[in-house]
């Protein structure tokens, strides 16, 4: 926020400032030359600096100017004297004033009354802040604080002196007769003025006609996370985020403002520093359960703490100007930009170290339990348990109790997060190194872990006059996860009597080995750089062109080794039954070229602005794997050629981008807000005669605080109806769709090696999908904005649907790419409140609580009878709703019972199913609260979540009484004529009955949840301790996440559902100093 | 000044390129992908795609499907035959076939009816292309509708009637609802046809690894006995008989790749492997797999030396578990070939044709043919009734086919005596609609106008 305030600054307050001071002669000629640019040169060939206010003189009067090793002072007094200009030499500043405010009378009284006071200012965090006007109140003297926070200037005692600076409060100070006055600035509370990075540029809360919502970068430093994206959760309406599974790296699921699109992506774009970036996981193959969710989010590449803010961009006059890309919402990441200290040289540090376990296991049934469980079926079905179908009860230890979780992933991973960074350079001319090592443990029975190392780099120059600006950056980082390969989601659900090994300690095979999974390693490594350069020129006072060129390259190995102690011996016959490797490889490279013009001028009462700019992206995605099947012996499992056999299968895709766009602005009075942006957009992904498509916004705001009427009371301080209205787009869905393509493989099976055989379906005739966005929102500041509230309708509808659309298997695939005539509509209210409850000089207390009622909806279908989503949707209820049978207990055969709804005598999946319930939380929200004690402050967030789903039994494909365990609820089951049951009585068949009640009414129940996300408490070390080692701050700190879970779901997790492992809970401890 | 005007020389060259590349947004078709109009455009590429089917035959990413033959387990499974002691396909076993989920019940209507598909495209592709010679499009067509007509001779048998696709057109195919088992039978023996008049009698590659007109009319032979067309079955049999084709005389030498037995085989593909499918599946590791049932072994004969051959043994827990052995366990050079279509099943087409139409001195003679060959037993001889004579017949197939292509599953679904031999063997949960198996309810989700078998509905 400083820095974008700092520019404004300077264009109010010319300040010009370097280092150090001593006597200097200069020599130099020049004709004509402006005062200005004189200052300019002398600057750059000394030491000196001047300091003066604009306005007090000529700059741009020209002088001739011709001397050799003169002394600098020799020189001003020649140029200026005429100006009526006296200056001073303080340190290493030359201070310019008018000579009638420092009367020549001031020499003779100087040593008794005038003194010079010195100082720094600083933010409260000690930072120093550049720019500060100290104006001695009452009078026109004053200077400003320079790049280390430094002021000098010359005072009365009984004087008061002002300090100023936008964005904080005012602080006025009665001179006594010290000679050092240090001011620590406070912030200004009010929100509003804050920055806001918006797409394509900056605006604040208050000018906003969109909604966005921004996260600093200190809601993400609280909380120990891997990726930033999971710091994002119960922060910000409207936007939901889950975690798919509790591992380092996971993937995690985005959604903003619900579910727009039946099956395109629903993945809203991710910009970082002006860059798109892809979050679409990379994985060749998953590894874990089914459906697989190994995956890992490219999102983790991206260190937390690199990040100053996240932007969540919502309606369509915040993300049409992203046109096709910006249906599902926009995340814009913006990374730290230098952060220059008083010194020459600033350097940080942070270490968090602590520890992740899973916060809640189910309660399985113990071995009694479970084998009475198993007897009582195979006496209800009259079969005799032997050694084929119940090795559990005929062959195994009766009293053998194992907990599969605990045994399996009870365990505590340790992990160490470390940042070191360097800045170096002054305003116009700095440069940073951040690095960052992160190493996780597992909670896995193994030696498994979890390492990220990343190095991001930042030039930033401006030249002297202001008017060329460059930036340039270069992250990169890597992971190396290294884990297991195998599925413990339905092994924690293993016969608790089963011993996993045999006597002579080899791996006992009756069923599934749990166990042998932990000897199957699975590595997958990322490497990832980011670059890009930003050039920006002003053309004139008014057009600045600029141009930002992107280049990310994301490389993503896997590689899964099966070695014979991982396998069944039972398959000894197959090529994957022996030793065998599985490897995986994904090159995926992105160029983005982005030039714009923007023009800004004062038209009218207002501020008119205008962008015109385009997008050139090509991105390609090199892909392979290779099987490497039939190994001899595990020790050549290192060397794929060494493989009985291997197949190697390669694809490729190029996908192109091609746009442009203008957004004009104007800002009338302050009062009367307009945005309008337009996008033509051209993408790959359609065929050739529908590759265009165009995109428009509105956005209109009226701050009616501003008007007279309302000037005359104190409780109202802001007001802000806004509206916004228009179009974006989706292409989020595969390449090469239109083409009808073969693909050639190698076949080993027939005369020629090479073999072409048919890829999928192709459609000519598909295009866009379009989202229609309305917003509408009243913001409102109470109390000096102590007290904000916003609420926020939107309205979304999405036309033309982007499916694969799903087939049956008779038309040779079971999707095509194709546009569907359905109108989706996600309607939501957000409210969002932030209070500043007390805010006292020692004490202060904000709570911000947000709220998102969400709704969807599928208005219409037309002809959805005989589309293949005739038994999947209901025109009227949510695309996210799960349809089942009707399914209970027969209180008479203690069987499952399916309703025959359509009273057609039969059980049809067509006729028989009803809506079960909609998948989409109800309403989710969070509520934070901070408090700040002296140095001590502390927060906390809940999130809370209402939704449905089905329980974990959904995908137990075993029958209550089968060879799995279950929770300890089934034991609530049918036992006899009359019984009013949950569960059927035990069987070991698993019937028809039983496979249509996995997805029944049986299985669905509230999945609600309220989590204690975060618990932080920090305490910042006194000055006074650590200004001794050298160190301008220090703090040590709590923070906990996922502490704590309040939910009545059956399963593992309401978050990552079924028996998936939860969100980890996690406990760390930290210091952070700055040199 | 002159900066001035460079930049803003820069910045419109910039907009003018962007708004003017249309041929920008042409990607580059992946280096291993074709577009349709760049296959059919010659030999070597037209005759890829026909091999790729037959490398789909064998090789899908599911384990299991219809051609690849993993019927050897599954069709074993649903009948009498063979006990899953890996408990894996149990709902095969005792005939529950689930109808939710990833299974070989959704795999054997998955993976044939891609095949079918590519089989269609071929056909298309080749109608114009006139840079493919003339005679590998005929050539090729004729593979192309006997590829089709082999496979929906498995869908009807295991669905009963399907919907028949012959053409890759989605947008009139996604609708179409089953025909009646008639209808598909009416398609597959057009396309029969078709292949029989398209089809060389020389093989088109080496070691019969791809069809002939033999191919053809070995399986007109078998669909025309299916219909109980007995002269057209006997026929078409005695083409084959008195063709290029002998019975091998020792059983375990039936399944080698170079046997004159053989009519159509492909080579196991599991990349590279040196065994067949249902080598992988039966053998033995540690603990039983697919074992024989008391059934199964009983239907053997003392001294058929076809019991020494094809049946092996396994202990396990101090019990002996019989399994079928007629496919080499993995190792060692390759011997085997995967046999789609052998000398064997012909002669008993025959005899069963012949004894429907009272020809019983002939039936018995062919009948004899493999019992004596194969099984080393003496002939039988002649005195039997029709009645006695086609049960003979059966009981011979049961041997002859013990563990492929689950001929002894279909053959008791096409005698009707299914619901006698396996109700009694599985009076717990054998029902008569099992002879049928589900559509999966994936499928029935995608196409509305699919009707579920009776008893899959509750």
């Amino acid at each position: 926020m400083r820095f974008s305030l700092l520019f404004l600054f300077v264009t109010v307050f010319q300040i010009q400032a370097s280092s150090y001071s001593q006597d200097v002669k200069i020599t130099l000629h020049e004709r004509q030359i402006s005062v200005l640019d004189f200052f300019e040169k002398v600057e750059t060939i000394t030491p000196y600096s001047f300091l003066y206010r604009v306005g007090d003189f000529d700059l741009n009067r020209r002088v001739d100017v011709s001397v050799d090793q003169i002394p600098l002072e020799q020189v001003l007094e020649r140029l200026l004297s005429s100006d009526g200009i006296t200056y001073k030499v303080l340190g290493r500043q030359i201070v310019f004033s008018k000579r009638n405010e420092i009367p020549a009378k001031s020499e003779e009284t100087e040593s008794e009354e005038q003194q010079t006071i010195s100082g720094a200012v600083t933010t409260q965090t000690g930072e120093p802040l550049f720019g500060v006007t100290v104006l001695v109140e009452g009078t026109r003297r004053g200077v400003s604080t320079d790049i280390d926070g430094k002021y000098s200037i010359a005072t009365e005692s009984g004087e008061v002196l002002v300090f100023n600076m936008m964005g904080f409060e005012k602080v006025y100070y009665t001179v006594g007769d010290q000679n050092t006055i240090n001011i620590s600035l406070k912030e200004q509370t009010s929100e509003l003025d804050e920055v806001m990075v918006v797409a394509y540029g900056e605006t604040s809360k208050r000018f906003n006609t969109g909604s966005v919502n921004q996260i600093s970068a200190k809601t993400i430093e609280e909380q120990p996370v891997n990726n930033p994206i999971l710091a994002l959760q119960g922060a910000a309406p409207g936007l939901f985020i889950t975690q798919e599974a509790g591992r380092p790296g996971g993937n995690v699921t985005v959604r903003i403002r619900g579910q727009n699109s039946i099956n395109s992506s629903n993945r809203p774009l991710y910009v970082i520093d002006g860059i798109p970036y892809s979050d679409e996981p990379m994985n060749q193959f998953g590894y874990i359960g089914f459906p697989t969710k190994g995956d890992q989010s490219p999102l983790n590449s991206i260190n937390p703490a690199d990040i100053e803010s996240i932007s969540v961009l919502k309606d369509a006059d915040a993300t049409a100007i992203y046109g096709s890309r910006g249906a599902n919402g926009v995340i814009l990441i913006t990374t730290k930009k230098n952060k220059l200290s008083g010194k020459g040289l600033a350097v940080n540090v942070n270490v968090l170290t602590g520890v992740k376990e899973v916060g809640h296991m189910m309660d399985l049934l113990n071995t009694p339990e479970y084998l009475a469980l198993r007897l009582k079926a195979f006496q209800n079905d009259g079969i005799e348990p032997n050694n084929s179908n119940a090795p559990d009860l005929s062959l195994w230890d009766q009293n053998l109790d194992m907990n599969w979780q605990k045994y399996l992933f009870g365990g505590t991973a340790n992990f160490l997060n470390a940042q070191a960074g360097v800045t170096a350079g002054t305003v116009k001319n700095s440069f940073s190194l951040n690095t960052s090592y992160n190493r996780e443990g597992t909670i896995y029975r193994g030696d498994f872990s979890y390492q990220r190392f990343s190095i991001r780099s930042r030039y930033n120059y401006v030249s002297q006059d202001d008017r060329f600006k460059m930036n340039l950056q270069a992250n990169y980082s890597t992971d190396d996860n290294d884990s297991f390969g195998g599925n413990f989601a339905t092994s924690l659900l293993t016969p608790p009597n089963f011993n996993p090994y045999n006597e002579d300690g080899s791996l006992n095979w009756t069923i599934t080995n749990p166990v042998a999974p932990l000897n199957a390693s699975y590595i997958n490594k990322t490497n990832t750089l980011f670059a890009d350069l930003n050039l920006a020129y002003d053309i004139s006072d008014f057009i600045t062109a600029k141009v930002l060129v992107g280049y990310n390259t994301n490389n993503f190995e896997q590689e899964r080794k099966n070695p014979s102690s991982s396998l069944n011996p039972a398959n000894v016959n197959f090529s994957w039954g022996q030793p065998n490797v599985q490897m995986g490889s994904t090159k995926r490279q992105t160029i983005n070229i982005e030039p714009q013009l923007t023009y800004k001028n004062q038209i009218g009462d207002g501020v008119f602005s205008a962008l015109l700019g385009g997008t050139l992206m090509k991105r390609t995605q090199d892909n392979q794997t290779i099987n490497g099947n039939a190994y001899s012996s595990d020790l050549f499992l290192d060397n794929i050629g060494a493989a009985g056999n291997y197949a190697v299968s390669v694809s490729n895709t190029d996908y192109r981008y091609l746009s442009g766009f203008v957004r004009l602005n104007y800002n009338w009075s302050n009062k009367y807000l307009f945005n309008v942006s337009v996008r033509r957009d051209g993408s790959s992904r359609f065929g050739p005669n529908n590759q265009y498509g165009n995109f428009a916004a509105l956005g209109t705001a009226w701050i009616f605080s501003e008007e007279s009427f309302l000037k005359d009371q104190s409780v109202l301080s802001y007001g802000k109806l806004r509206a916004s209205y228009g179009t974006t787009g989706n292409d989020g869905i595969g390449d090469y769709g239109y083409y009808q393509l073969w693909t050639a493989t190698s076949s080993l099976n027939s005369e020629s090696s090479t073999v072409l055989t048919p890829f999928g379906l192709a459609n000519l005739d598909y295009s866009w999908e379009k989202v229609l966005k309305f917003d509408a929102a009243i913001e409102l500041g109470f109390l000096e904005d102590n007290i904000l509230l916003t609420a926020n309708y939107y309205r979304n509808s999405t036309k033309d649907q982007l499916v694969g659309l799903p087939l049956p298997s008779q038309t040779g695939f079971t999707s095509v790419n194709a546009n569907l005539p359905a109108l989706i509509r996600n309607t939501g209210l957000e409210l969002s409140l932030n209070t500043q409850n007390v805010n006292s000089e020692s004490f202060s207390w904000n709570t911000a609580f947000n709220i998102t009622f969400q709704k969807n909806e599928l208005v219409s279908f037309d002809d959805l009878e005989a589309s293949t989503y005739a038994n999947t949707y209901e025109v009227g209820s949510s695309i996210l709703s799960q349809k089942g049978y009707l399914a209970s207990v027969d209180t008479e055969t203690g069987e499952y019972s399916i309703e025959d709804l359509n009273n057609d005598g039969q059980i049809t999946f067509g006729g028989d199913r009803t809506i079960l319930g909609d998948r989409l939380p109800k309403f989710y929200g969070g509520l934070q609260n901070n408090f700040t004690y002296r140095s001590w402050s502390f927060g906390f967030l809940f999130q809370f979540v209402k939704q449905e789903d089905f329980n974990y039994l959904n995908t137990v494909f075993t029958p209550i009484g089968g060879l799995s365990n279950f929770d300890n609820s089934v034991l609530n089951y049918w036992q006899q004529p009359g019984d009013q049951a949950s569960y059927p009585k035990p069987s070991t068949i698993a019937n028809g009955p039983f496979f249509n009640s996995l997805s029944s009414s049986n299985n669905w129940e509230d999945a609600s949840y309220i989590k204690l996300r975060n618990v932080n408490l920090s305490y910042n070390l006194p000055v006074t301790w650590i200004s001794k080692v050298g160190m301008q701050n220090a703090r040590v700190y709590f923070q906990g996440q996922n502490l704590l879970t309040i939910t009545s779901y059956t399963g593992l997790d309401p978050e990552t559902k079924s028996t998936f492992a939860p969100p980890l809970r996690t406990l760390s401890l930290g210091v952070q100093a700055n040199f | 000044m002159k900066t001035y005007i460079y930049n803003l020389c820069c910045v419109a060259a910039t907009f003018l390129t962007l708004s003017s590349c249309e041929a920008y947004l042409e990607p580059d078709i992946s280096d291993n992908q074709f577009a349709t109009s760049d296959v059919f455009v010659s030999d070597v590429l037209a005759l890829s795609a026909m091999n790729g089917v037959y490398g789909d035959f064998m090789l899908r990413v599911d384990p299991i499907n219809i051609s690849n033959g993993s019927l050897s387990v599954i069709g074993g499974l649903c009948s009498d035959e063979l006990f899953d002691f890996t408990q894996t396909y149990q709902a095969y076993n005792i005939n529950e076939v689930p109808f939710t989920g990833f299974g070989p019940d959704y795999y054997y209507w998955f993976d044939t009816y891609n095949i079918i598909y590519s089989a269609n495209a071929i056909l298309e592709g080749l109608a114009d292309a006139p840079n493919v010679s003339e005679d590998l499009k005929i050539q090729l067509r004729g593979e192309s509708y006997f590829v089709r007509a082999f496979l929906n001779f498995y869908l009807v048998n295991m669905y009963g009637g399907v919907p028949v696709i012959t053409s890759t057109n989605y947008k009139e195919n996604t609708s179409k609802s089953r025909a009646s088992v008639s209808e598909v039978y009416d398609q597959i023996l057009e396309d029969l046809l078709n292949a029989e008049e398209l089809l060389l009698n020389e093989y088109p590659s080496e070691n019969k690894l791809r069809p002939n007109k033999y191919a053809a009319q070995a399986l007109l032979a078998r669909v025309y006995l299916y219909q109980e067309e007995w002269k057209l079955a006997e026929d078409y049999a005695t083409k084959l008989i008195s063709g290029p084709y002998d019975l091998e005389d020792v059983a375990g030498e039936v399944f080698n790749i170079e046997n004159e037995e053989t009519i159509w085989q492909l080579m196991p593909s599991n990349v590279n492997s040196t065994v067949v499918n249902e080598g992988r599946w039966f053998n033995p590791g540690q603990t039983p797999t697919y074992v024989l049932t008391d059934t199964a072994l009983d239907a053997f004969e003392a001294e058929d030396a076809r019991f020494d051959a094809w049946v092996k043994t396994v202990d396990y827990e101090n019990e002996t578990y019989y399994y079928p052995a007629k496919y080499a366990p993995l190792g060692g050079s390759i011997s085997q070939y995967s046999v789609m279509l052998r000398l064997g099943e012909q002669y008993l087409i025959r005899a069963e044709a012949l004894a429907k139409q009272d020809k019983l001195t002939e039936a018995l003679s062919d009948l004899n043919m493999v019992r004596t060959l194969h099984g080393d037993l003496e002939a039988y001889a002649s005195g039997m009734t029709r009645e006695e004579l086609v049960e003979k017949i059966l009981d011979e197939r049961q041997v002859e086919f013990l563990g492929e292509w689950g001929h002894r599953w279909l053959d008791l679904k096409r005698t009707g005596r299914a619901d006698a031999v396996l109700g009694a063997l599985k009076p717990q949960t054998w029902e008569s609609t099992d002879v049928l198996w589900p559509i999966n309810n994936s499928e029935i989700q995608a196409n509305p106008n699919l009707e579920q078998n009776p008893g899959y509905t509750n």
